[in-house]
């Protein structure tokens, strides 16, 4: 405690100091207060609606029974939180407790961020949980979380339609195939996502992984599995790639009989839909249960907590009785603890125990980290089969991609002849420093020197701290590949494997060669339609004799006011197959909706288009800037010496522009080669990451799959490679154009 | 009031020597034109004054005073650009101020400063207005006021008339030479036009590739040009030149003779000279060198015939029938040894003519 | 007939244009106040619901602790926005003046670093910027942000104002020391007055860069109350499901602050984005 006591005097210094630069850059830095009490606990969830609201009024309980202890928690949006706990925890910034599935439990564990519950928490504690929400979150011979809820698939029906539900997958055929027609399906969901299909795949006896560690995507199980979908979808029970969305409009609508999804889709269905849940069919092909994944929601400890006696205490409450029963019917949660499903509402709920029911099947996800290569591999194939390739391609598709992202496992290397080739780069480096230093003095130019530097410094020293810095050691991962949380030096292996296409043919979307073509036409596309666009209007701006002249430009500049990720979203939205403005705008006009995400011309167009809405302006005020500064009098001469309006255009408009419009082009060619956001968050790399550029893969390899950053880092390298020879290039034209001016 | 001197100044920029030692004194209260061609250095010689430009190497003192290392702000010096250099985000009033506002002086008193000196430059209606709201001879005068509400110990300027258009630069010179006997401070001029230098000047420093060539008074550079440079350089129309040797104890360039003046005829057989003379010294009549007038520049009463003898291009000064010659027209040029200038193989003056009378002198004044 | 065509032709192409700017955002209005998180699937960008209740619904929101979430992250936004913008320009424009002015050892090299951070790609730098404010106690701190934030917009900022500089005659400067100003007086007081178009140019894009970024502070920051805008805005986009209706109020309210800026400001973005000559 003492101890503690000092270390918190002396960061109450740093603190000070924190605080008075805080106040120079006038900013108020809101850093915890060091304080004894009440004790503050952080913790953070991913849980949106009804579940938040659960967890919230079960922390308000909490605190009220402990007034020395605070609560703190934090909402996370779903994608980017696990990979925020795996970065803030061990750099001791992240909460004291938090809620997550199991599935990552394998990895936190043996990177240490998660601390182990099982000497702390009693037997009986135990022992108050079902038993298959317990299992899932003991690792390496310890129990690392407290459950609180699971989500499992089940199938839900409309009542309207189906009077009692299939017991087996030929009873589901053929009801469902009675149930379609019309507009209407027998069975929706969306069958592209893994989890999803999970049932089908365990339940035919597909393998995920055979005990040598090898995956098992194209194992006779998994292949009669993807068989299955595809004849739901040849025969037309399931809808065409059918996104949330529209599995929730569908049903809604009395279109869909039934449905498999989890829990919280129950949020989502109208009250006009009288609707059962029951627990999915036995696969008649196997006689074995379709068996979901089960998703055991826990709470864990932080292995750095800051104040781990006070975290455990909300564990043990937000795991307990009290807050399951919150849970249950708040949040609408199936919860994990026993003696909740005593009590005679929880018992009396159809819903909540049809999926405790479904939860006898249901299989845990595998806590392997392969398994996140799963998720994009399954979804690949399924993608395949739904669209038509035969299920034994799909399948190997599918194992050849997961190999494909698999982390590379290029031996270690020791790293000694490196640091040797570094230092003596580093020497050379600091030798040719100093020479030139010598030399500035040699020629007395050492005046100029104070002087030119006194002014440039602080904004160099800035960059060379916060740019070049972070960009030398981000550059220096390329060199290790990421494991567990460790980084291990295995030389140019990362570059060889991207650049020597050994794992992926050159015509794949994961192909680094592949991606590269992509990002060019990206970019060439986006620059042309940019120039096109911002010349034609500015030009029709610049025209003196115009009326409103003011209105337009107040109106066509406001694309760049709008910040760029709200107008990619709002962009997603508009090229949405159901609900998108587009869309709907087609069909007035007579003509077929389009499923923009379906192939790569239309997914590329509605990333083009995005770009053009929020790029053009910047362009047009360039021109409009640059024509403005054009003599009016060299117009006149020309027309004096003859030349029409295309030959003042092209001789007299176009070499004016150029010093305004080259550097402006050759600079936007750099942040579109770059334009993460778009590619991101329009098209999502859709169908199949054939629209992703090179920094979207290379975000996917460091966020995504299984945190490769040393394969993004040399992604990135690459990326940094190309777009310096091109600024070589650039610059050259650049220079050619500043000698016509 | 202070006087300023350079002692060997040189200026290079990198391996370019512009400004090739140069010393000059301007006493106090002096007006010193530094005038040259394009190019030649001038305004890199008036910005080592200013302290705008470091000096390669020499000494530039002001009052007696070394001033190399001082920064332009503590040298006392006013200085009006070309470009007038208002600033244009300040009203005229602003412009003038500016400076004493950094020198913390009373605001009564910049008030009376700016006031007397827009008073004395016929500016006062313009205070309140920004310079881009006026004329180019009114942002002249307002570039020189700022310089003067100062009074600082030295004028310097830098081509100050040359984007005016020409009876605004005669009006502007005739100010400008008013300030400096109303205030007698030292100046130094800067300009590329001999007319200007002429006009203005104290005395005048001629300078050429970064050397200088002359200095004096006006007249001495018209009458006594220490090289053929100058020579060609002060006067307008230019001086006529031949190249030519000494045959037979004359001056002889492809026929044409001129008898050599006293003072020079003892120069050797075939020595290479050249010929000098000004336009208004060449007469025409009979027994010269022949040719055809191939220009006539016409004033009405006086004219300018442009004659190509076998010798080369003469331009001659004619008067009254004369001056109604027509191109083509063929006509006898003489050339009267007591006028001529002769310059050695290396551009050095050898003679020039006896009389230094005023003639010529207002003659090239009203030109 | 044909002389009216050709008046007609370009507020024809200029209408089809400003429709095209102007759909989306009708768009995002409409969505945002039909009152319901769900898309709209017509295509008619006109609404037909008035309800205020997304709004309002983002606008109040209040934390555990009864903090007003909305007011904070807006407040939080705004502060770290003009800090940046602020330090930022600080930084760039002394820099900026170096590179336009003096001629000294290493300025090309200078220059062309500069240049140089424009082609990095910004993802690589995420890990090392996360350990080195964490060196210095500024993970979840709006100061952090700042810094960073200032530090990257200084590049781009150095060079546009740089381009503006090198146009402002050097005379006007000389001019300044003769009537006796220092450097830093004749930087201030005529060089930077000068350069008005292009500081207000260079602010207006540091203001955005800052304004917009969320990947960074969303990494950074753990605090609800320290959340900026594009943060919190974040949270209404899931994976599998989008509250368009709070995801589009909460976009109007994130737009407007830059739009009103850009209407302010457009006088000046046409002159101080192509530097424009200072005429003396
Ligand atoms: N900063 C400079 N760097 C290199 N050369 C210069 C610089 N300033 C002037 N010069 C060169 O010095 C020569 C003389 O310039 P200047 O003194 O301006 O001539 P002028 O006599 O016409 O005023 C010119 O050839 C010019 O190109
Ligand atoms: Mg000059």
């Amino acid at each position: 405690m003492n101890a503690l006591g000092f270390s918190r005097a002396r960061n109450a210094n740093r603190k000070r100091f924190l605080m008075a630069l805080a106040l120079l850059l006038s900013v108020t830095s809101l850093a915890p207060v060091a304080n004894a009490s009440p004790v503050t606990i952080r913790l953070w969830h991913s849980y949106r609606g009804g579940e938040q609201q659960a967890l919230d009024e079960s922390v308000k309980r909490f605190e009220a029974a402990h007034p020395d202890i605070r609560v703190e928690s934090l909402a996370n949006p779903y994608e980017s939180f696990a990979s925020k706990l795996s970065t803030a925890i061990p750099n001791d910034n992240g909460p004291d407790l938090f809620i997550f599935a199991d599935d990552r439990l394998g990895g936190w564990a043996k990177t240490g961020i998660v601390a182990p519950l099982d000497g702390k928490v009693g037997a009986a504690k135990w022992a108050s949980f079902l038993p298959q929400t317990v299992k899932p979150l003991s690792f390496d011979g310890h129990i690392w979380g407290l459950p609180l809820a699971f989500k499992t698939l089940a199938l839900f029906y409309n009542t309207a339609l189906v009077k009692a539900p299939p017991k087996t997958t030929d009873e589901l055929v053929r009801l469902a195939q009675s149930r379609t027609g019309s507009g209407s399906f027998g069975l929706a969901y969306t069958a592209d996502n893994f989890f999803n299909h999970a049932p089908w795949y365990l339940g035919f006896g597909g393998v995920l992984f055979y005990p040598d560690g090898r995956v098992g995507l194209s194992s006779p199980g998994a292949i009669q599995s993807f068989a299955f979908v595809q004849d739901l979808s040849r025969r037309g029970i399931l809808p065409k790639e059918p996104d949330d969305a529209t599995v929730t409009r569908l049903f809604n609508q009395g279109h869909a009989a039934m449905v498999i999804d989890g829990p919280w889709f129950a949020a989502e269905i109208d009250r006009s839909i009288h609707y059962a849940v029951a627990p999915l069919p036995v696969v008649s092909a196997t006689g074995k249960p379709a068996s979901p994944f089960l998703n055991d929601e826990a709470v864990y400890v932080s292995a750095k907590a800051l104040h781990p006696r006070e975290a455990l205490l909300l564990a043990e409450y937000l795991a307990g009785t009290e807050s399951a029963l919150i849970r249950a019917a708040v949040g609408r949660q199936v919860v994990a603890s026993k003696a909740a499903w005593t009590d005679p509402r929880l018992q009396h709920d159809l819903f909540l125990n049809a999926f405790r029911q479904q939860a006898e099947t249901a299989v845990p996800i595998p806590k392997r980290s392969e398994m996140l290569d799963v998720w994009e591999a399954g979804k690949l194939a399924l993608k395949m089969v739904l669209r038509g390739s035969t299920p034994k391609a799909a399948a190997l598709a599918a194992e050849h991609r997961f190999y494909a992202i698999n982390p590379l496992s290029a031996p270690a290397k020791s790293p000694l002849p490196y640091l040797f080739l570094l230092f003596g780069l580093a020497l050379g480096i600091l030798a040719l420093v100093i020479r030139w230093l010598a030399g500035v003095a040699r020629r007395g130019e050492g005046k100029r020197f104070r002087l030119g530097w006194s002014w440039a410094a602080p904004a160099m020293i800035a960059t060379f701290i916060l740019i070049f810095v972070p960009f030398a050691i981000g550059l220096g991962l390329s060199f290790f590949r990421h494991h567990e949380g460790h980084f291990i030096f295995i030389g140019w292996a990362n570059f060889g494997d991207i650049l020597g296409q050994h794992r992926f043919r050159l015509t794949e979307p994961l192909s680094f060669y592949y991606s590269l073509v992509v990002t060019v036409a990206w970019t060439v596309v986006n620059l042309a339609i940019h120039v096109t666009l911002g010349l034609g209007l500015a030009l029709l701006l610049n025209k003196p004799t115009l009326k409103l002249k003011a209105v337009y430009r107040v109106l066509l500049i406001i694309p760049w006011a709008v910040p760029n990720y709200i107008t990619a979203l709002l962009w997603k939205g508009m090229f949405h197959e159901q609900f998108g403005a587009i869309n709907a705008m087609l069909k007035l006009l007579g003509l077929h909706p389009v499923a923009w995400f379906s192939s790569f011309g239309t997914a590329f167009f509605a990333d083009v288009c995005t770009n053009a809405w929020l790029g053009f302006p910047f362009m047009m005020v360039v021109c409009l800037g640059a024509l403005q500064s054009i003599p009016r009098d060299l117009y006149e001469a020309a027309e004096v010496d003859g030349a029409g309006a295309w030959a003042q255009f092209r001789h007299v408009t176009l070499p004016l522009l150029q010093p305004a419009l080259i550097p402006a082009v050759l600079l936007g060619m750099v942040w579109t080669f770059n334009a993460f956001n778009v590619i991101y968050l329009v098209s999502g790399g859709a169908p199949d990451n054939r629209t992703d550029i090179l920094i979207a893969e290379a975000y996917r390899w460091a966020f995504q799959r299984q945190e490769q950053f040393g394969y993004a880092a040399a992604y990135a390298a690459l990326i940094f490679v190309i777009l310096l020879g091109w600024s070589v290039v650039s610059q050259r034209i650049a220079r050619r154009a500043e000698a016509v001016r | 009031m202070a006087s300023v001197e350079l002692e060997k100044v040189r200026k290079s920029f990198g391996d370019a020597h512009i400004v090739k030692g140069v010393s000059l004194s301007v006493a106090t209260g002096e007006f010193l034109v530094l005038v040259g061609p394009s190019g030649c250095g001038k305004s890199t010689c008036l910005r080592m004054i200013a302290g705008l430009e470091e000096i390669t190497s020499g000494d530039i003192r002001i009052d007696g005073q070394r001033v190399n290392d001082l920064a332009p702000r503590d040298r006392d010096i006013g200085m009006v650009f070309q470009s007038y250099a208002l600033y244009p985000h300040m009203t005229v009033k602003e412009n003038l101020a500016f400076g004493l506002t950094l020198r913390k002086v009373p605001k009564t008193e910049i008030d009376a400063r700016v006031n007397e000196a827009a008073k004395m430059l016929e500016i006062e209606p313009l205070l309140a207005r920004r310079p881009k709201e006026l004329s180019g001879g009114q942002r002249q005068r307002v570039a020189i006021g700022r310089s003067i509400v100062r009074r600082p110990q030295v004028f310097l300027f830098d081509e100050p008339l040359s984007n005016l258009d020409a009876a605004l630069r005669v009006q502007m010179r005739a100010e400008i030479l008013s300030l400096h006997r109303r205030l007698g401070t030292t100046m130094v001029y800067v300009t590329h036009d001999q007319v200007e230098a002429m006009t203005l000047a104290t005395r005048i420093a001629v300078l050429n590739e970064g050397v200088l060539q002359q200095v004096g008074p006006p007249a001495e550079l018209f009458h006594h040009p220490a090289n053929r440079f100058v020579a060609g350089f002060i006067g307008s129309p230019s001086m006529n030149f031949f190249d030519g040797v000494v045959a037979h104890g004359a001056f002889e360039s492809n026929g044409l003779t001129v008898a050599l003046p006293v003072g020079v005829q003892g120069l050797a057989e075939g020595t290479p000279l050249t010929l000098g003379i000004r336009p208004h010294d060449v007469t025409l009549g009979e027994g010269g060198a022949m040719g055809g007038i191939q220009v006539v520049e016409s004033m009405g009463w006086e004219a300018f015939l442009h004659v190509q003898i076998a010798a080369g291009r003469v331009v001659a000064r004619v008067e009254g029938a004369l001056a109604q010659s027509k191109s083509g027209d063929r006509v006898s040029v003489k050339i009267d040894s007591a006028r001529i200038h002769l310059f050695d193989a290396d551009g050095r003056t050898l003679v020039s003519p006896q009389d230094a009378g005023e003639r010529g002198l207002s003659a090239r004044a009203s030109a | 007939m044909r002389k009216l065509w050709r008046d007609a032709w370009p507020h024809a192409v200029l209408v089809l244009a400003s429709v095209f700017a102007l759909y989306p955002v009708l768009w995002v209005v409409k969505i945002a106040l039909s009152g319901s998180q769900q898309l709209d699937s017509s295509a008619s960008p006109i609404p037909h619901v008035f309800s205020l209740a997304n709004f309002t619904m983002v606008a109040t929101q209040v934390d555990g602790a009864g903090h007003w979430l909305f007011g904070r992250q807006l407040f939080n936004s705004l502060a770290v926005a003009i800090a940046t913008t602020v330090v930022g320009l600080l930084l760039a424009c002394t820099a900026a003046y170096a590179f336009s002015r003096f001629r000294f050892p290493g300025r090309e090299a200078g220059l062309a670093s500069l240049l140089l951070t424009q082609v990095f790609p910004g993802i690589v730098m995420m890990i090392p910027l996360y350990l080195i404010l964490k060196s210095v106690h500024l993970l979840n701190s709006l100061t952090g942000l700042v810094v960073v934030y200032a530090s990257t917009s200084v590049p781009f900022s150095t060079w546009m104002l740089k381009g503006y500089f090198d146009t402002i005659p050097k005379e006007m400067e000389e001019s300044a020391y003769v009537d006796g100003a220092s450097r830093w007086t004749t930087f201030l007081r005529v060089v930077l007055p000068l350069a008005r178009p292009a500081l207000v140019v260079t602010a207006l894009f540091s203001f955005m860069t800052a304004w917009n970024e969320f990947i960074l502070a969303a990494t950074l920051l753990n605090d609800q109350t320290l959340f900026t805008l594009p943060v919190a805005l974040q949270r209404y986009v899931g994976e599998f499901q989008t509250d368009w209706g709070s995801f589009a109020a909460g976009a109007i309210f994130t737009s407007i602050p830059v739009m009103i800026l850009f209407y302010a400001l457009q006088k000046h973005l046409v002159g101080g984005l192509t530097a424009g000559s200072v005429k003396g």
